[in-house]
């Protein structure tokens, strides 16, 4: 007979461990790294908001935007889900497995299933949490930029450093480091999945984007354009009508992604993920 | 007797590997074992088993009579101190006291820093601060704060100096005095357990040799002097180890059935020297094994 892991039916009747015990148990275990996401999330907003204040410059004859100001921007904003996902998601689980912790961690009475779900719960509610002080600064940033002229809202760049995306981008890139770093039971090779995961994303998310558009425009208007001709026309019209909608699209399938992920990473972790069987205990 | 680990040919392979293979143990409640086996001979691997760390690849393992590992019954009332005492480096002692407490139901805070206190280890250091003996104490001490049914120890000697070896010993008897809980420990000598325990499992090359009591252990196995030839007529008698002389050889024979030991003229030997003699058994097996192969 194969042993399982499978839950006998007398557990129902076992005490429980109280939510908020747990949540404790993980804020004393998690604090550092909660307060240096909390830390370089504020520093990102501090400096948007201080690269906002530099970004028009007014000559006598016009005003407009400094490349290298939105270039920085551009940067911080695509940091944050990378930098989210690699140092915070792919540590999360697989240093446990790298220093031998989860020995420990996972014989507690809190049993392994929920104490996973609730350190994803706390963190996705962190980022979240976190995730609106930089919503906030780039919605400065935004205003700001404005003075200077409309932005292109259909161009990719504008279009995922919305608040709207960036928040979901940003959990799903820290699902996905948790994923792949339990996957591996290691960090480094962690981190370079989740960066190769990260990449192909935002090469899709790009793609869709175009092709999506496209396609939205061509049923629209029943033009019979090239999709990138047609997608870079609807660019230059600026049109926002349709922005929220396709926003809303992009957020609820990068949600989607992310649970899917996460369901990945609990079969991961139920598995051993893929070097476990490699390993001698 | 109620049992608080039996397994039935369990078996753990690792990429088609056997490290654990027909392992067949029963340990009865209350009991204070010793699990005993040279470096790789598939201890870890039971207590991960057992610990509900590692599914077995075949057998089936059960705790209390009728709990699997791993349920949450079973991670409620067994305490599992892994090789090296793998605790968080960064964390200080209280606030490794503080994440056991609030994950699991039972934690008798108060027994805990009282422990803690009179071993002197400060609360506000960090672990990876504190000696290898203090880390193993810091370690024990939350495994027993949660007044487990089962305390499962790899290696917890390893780590530590003769003195701290002791003193750890002595605490830990201490702590199964005052509580009714069933300790397995494992090591790869005999030496020091033999004082604190009343149950041996031993596992060479991932096979049980024997599981039972010391007393019974002891009291089953004899040394025999004889000439070559004299015991093949006894069919009650298994031979550990045969040591041959020029006229005599010294057998080490274990007696299937305790009430024919009369008819033979032996005396006892010490548990050591058993151990020793299935060490020794298990590695002429292993070598015949690796010439045939060859």
């Amino acid at each position: 007979m194969n042993s399982t892991f499978h839950a006998d039916a007398s557990q129902q009747y076992l005490p429980q461990i109280r939510l908020r015990n747990v949540v404790f148990g993980i804020l004393v275990k998690e604090k550092t790294r909660i307060f240096l996401m909390f830390a370089y999330l504020f520093m990102n907003s501090v400096v948007i908001y201080w690269l906002s204040a530099n970004l028009i410059e007014k000559t006598i004859y016009n005003i407009y935007t400094n490349p290298t100001i939105l270039l920085y921007f551009r940067l911080l904003v695509i940091s944050i889900p990378l930098i989210i996902g690699l140092l915070i998601g792919v540590p999360l689980l697989s240093t446990e497995y790298e220093s031998g912790t989860y020995r420990f961690l996972f014989t507690q009475g809190v049993g392994r299933w929920r104490f996973v779900r609730t350190i994803f719960g706390v963190y996705l509610v962190f980022i979240s949490l976190f995730s609106v002080m930089t919503a906030s600064s780039i919605n400065h940033f935004f205003t700001i930029q404005q003075q200077a002229g409309p932005i292109q809202i259909w161009s990719f760049g504008v279009f995922i450093s919305n608040p709207i995306i960036i928040i979901p981008l940003t959990l799903t890139t820290f699902v996905a480091g948790v994923f792949f770093g339990t996957l591996m039971q290691r960090v480094i090779p962690g981190i370079a999945a989740t960066i190769l995961f990260v990449l192909m994303l935002a090469l899709g998310l790009q793609v869709s984007l175009e092709k999506s558009v496209a396609f939205f425009v061509q049923r629209l208007n029943g033009s019979q354009r090239d999709p990138l001709l047609a997608y870079y026309g609807f660019v230059a019209s600026n049109d926002s009508r349709y922005l929220f909608r396709f926003q809303m699209t992009f957020a609820l399938s990068l949600a989607i992604l992310s649970l899917i992920l996460a369901l990945g990473s609990l079969r991961a972790l139920n598995s051993g993920g893929l070097l476990h069987r490699k390993l001698r205990p | 007797m109620l049992s608080v680990v039996s397994s039935t040919n369990l078996a753990k392979s690792y990429q088609g590997k056997l490290a654990l293979k027909d392992c067949t143990i029963d340990v009865p409640v209350g009991a204070v074992v010793a699990l005993v086996g040279p470096n790789g001979a598939g201890k870890t691997t039971l207590l991960d088993i057992v610990a509900g760390l590692l599914p077995a690849t075949f057998g089936d393992v059960r705790l209390f009579e009728n709990v699997i590992p791993g349920s949450l019954e079973s991670l409620q009332r067994v305490s599992f101190v892994a090789q090296n005492s793998p605790l968080y480096q960064n964390m200080t002692v209280i606030d490794a006291v503080r994440l056991t407490e609030s994950l699991n139901v039972i934690f008798d805070r108060e027994y805990a820093l009282t422990r803690l206190q009179k071993l002197q280890i400060s609360l506000k250091r960090r672990i990876g601060k504190l000696s290898g003996g203090q880390q193993a104490q810091v370690a024990l001490t939350l495994a027993i704060a949660r007044h487990p049914d089962l305390l499962l120890l790899d290696e917890p000697l390893s780590s530590l100096d003769s003195l701290a070896r002791q003193q750890f010993l002595s605490e830990l008897m201490t702590s199964v005095a005052t509580t009714s809980m069933s300790v397995i420990f494992s090591s790869h000598s005999i030496y020091e357990l033999e004082k604190v325990c009343d149950y041996l499992i031993l596992v060479v090359g991932g096979e049980v040799q024997l599981c039972d009591s010391l007393d019974r252990i002891v009291e089953s196995h004899r040394m025999i002097a004889c000439a070559p030839g004299e015991l093949d007529d006894y069919s009650d008698i298994e031979i550990i180890e045969r040591k041959l002389g020029t006229r005599f050889s010294t057998h080490l024979i274990k007696v299937k059935n305790l009430l024919s030991r009369s008819a033979l003229e032996s005396h006892p030997t010490s548990l050591e020297n058993i151990v020793l003699a299935y060490l020794r058994r298990a590695q002429e097996v292993e070598a015949l094994n690796a010439s045939v192969k060859l």
